[in-house]
């Protein structure tokens, strides 16, 4: 059944390219700390909405490439990808039906939890920067929703109703 | 393949695919973690990504490019006609600084040369050769602290060269692509820096911090004579960075009684986030190729 319903590869790849670009985009010195996770917004994006085009190991190769650019030791944005994209796969139905300001807290928790997961790896590796800034994102992404929710309109039905 | 698409004729229902690729997922990116943080194989792995992706980081460079041609471009007869005398001026006192400069180090040998010196290291290296390279306006991770550089293994950049601008030195390249490369700046704490003082020659190691403005001074006795002010220079130990050029100004120097060594922070004379244009730097490495037969193996020299 679900084979009748094109999968919806343009919308995928715009929102990860855009994401991958405004994550990468230089910032101000002092604004940098407080950059949106804009992959953890797509990802929980794509999760819930095109459940059909998302996948662990796809999040898990995505965050691969980011670490690859960003130096970051390989492995440690493609271990919190692929935890964005488990919980979001796993309640996509139920996240659908929250309100928009529900949907900000979860993100929010989700945020808590990868930047916990993030901050143990790099104090056991390679040590953390003594800022309480690594935790600022959690201010600034759950703001910046709304502009990914008023897209969800764009197919509102489900493509595998169980 | 998505979880939701496999399911007919398996065995797991929906939510035990995804939990077992979670987490095979997850043990792997541990391994990778692991492996990445002892052995460092990822080089290779990483400068491909990297020149694959360099048009895409141009492109996004391009409005910020953009911007500073248009500004240039609108910028007042009047404006560049200052410029230009402030410019011609300010060039005049280098040049005489540089007559001086010119005696001294002469001088300086001259005496060396009297004291029978054996610290080829302390020899300033006159030949350096420099280039300028422009730095990619590309953010990468937020504390890790590198920059990505128009400069690539083309134009003779390696591994583990000195990256200065005109105010000092500001780190060290990391990886190379062909027509790009990475460069690990002094701030962040995975980079350490061989110091002098330029006083009085003591001898110390700056570490980053993870802040682009603050240095820190390691084992440094509680009893030593630092005081701020000081400015520290590379000290050409380690044979990376040649010697003597300026590192940090020591800002404050905390000497607890009890404790075994003093906590010192430098302020980086380099300025680490404004810079735009950076230097390359190839040092001589006539000096340190003499230098190497006598330090490495003294046995051998005798018989």
């Amino acid at each position: 059944m679900s084979r009748l319903i094109k999968p919806e590869w343009g919308r995928f790849t715009l929102l990860l390219t855009i994401a991958a670009a405004l994550t990468i985009i230089p910032l101000p010195e002092s604004l940098r700390p407080y950059r949106p996770h804009w992959m953890l917004l797509a990802l929980f994006y794509l999760g819930t909405y095109l459940p059909a085009q998302t996948g662990i190991i796809r999040s898990w190769l995505l965050g691969i490439l980011i670490d690859a650019i960003s130096g970051s030791l390989l492995g440690i944005h493609a271990i919190t990808y692929a935890f964005t994209s488990y919980i979001t796969l796993q309640f996509h139905l139920r996240l659908r039906l929250y309100a928009m300001v529900q949907q900000m807290l979860v993100i929010t928790l989700l945020l808590c939890v990868n930047l916990t997961i993030e901050f143990l790896i790099r104090s056991a590796t390679e040590g953390m920067p003594d800022t309480t800034l690594f935790w600022a994102p959690i201010l600034t992404t759950p703001l910046l929703w709304p502009l990914f929710f008023i897209h969800k309109g764009w197919r509102p039905q489900s493509p595998h109703s169980r | 393949m998505s979880a939701n698409n496999t399911s007919q004729g398996s065995i797991f229902r929906k939510g035990d695919t995804l939990t077992l690729k979670l987490v095979i997922v997850t043990l792997l990116s541990l391994v990778l973690i692991a492996t990445d943080h002892r052995l460092h194989k990822s080089y290779q792995f990483r400068s491909w990504i990297e020149s694959v992706l360099l048009p895409a980081q141009q492109l996004i460079n391009f409005p910020n490019i953009f911007s500073l041609w248009i500004l240039e471009g609108v910028r007042s007869y009047e404006t560049l006609q200052e410029e230009n005398a402030s410019l011609r001026k300010r060039n005049l006192l280098l040049l005489h600084q540089l007559q001086k400069q010119e005696a001294i180090e002469s001088e300086n040998s001259r005496l060396r040369k009297l004291l029978n010196a054996s610290f080829i290291f302390g020899t300033v290296q006159k030949d350096d050769k420099v280039r300028l390279a422009e730095i990619i306006a590309v953010d990468l991770d937020a504390f890790s602290q590198e920059v990505v550089l128009n400069k690539g293994e083309s134009d003779g950049v390696y591994v583990g060269q000195p990256l200065m601008d005109a105010t000092g030195v500001m780190g060290q390249i990391v990886r190379t692509t062909p027509y790009s490369s990475t460069a690990l700046l002094l701030s962040s704490p995975r980079h350490s820096i061989p110091v002098q003082s330029r006083r009085n020659g003591l001898r110390s190691i700056a570490i980053g911090s993870g802040h682009s403005n603050r240095l820190k001074l390691r084992f440094v006795p509680t009893e030593s004579d630092l005081i701020p002010g000081d400015t520290l220079i590379t000290s050409g130990l380690g044979g990376r960075f040649p010697y003597g050029y300026p590192v940090g100004i020591v800002h404050s120097v905390d000497a607890q009684e009890e404790a075994h060594f003093a906590e010192v922070i430098l302020t980086p004379t380099a300025q680490l986030e404004r810079s735009r244009e950076v230097l390359l730097v190839w040092p001589d490495t006539a000096l340190t190729k003499r230098a190497s037969p006598t330090s490495n193996s003294p046995e051998v020299a005798t018989p």
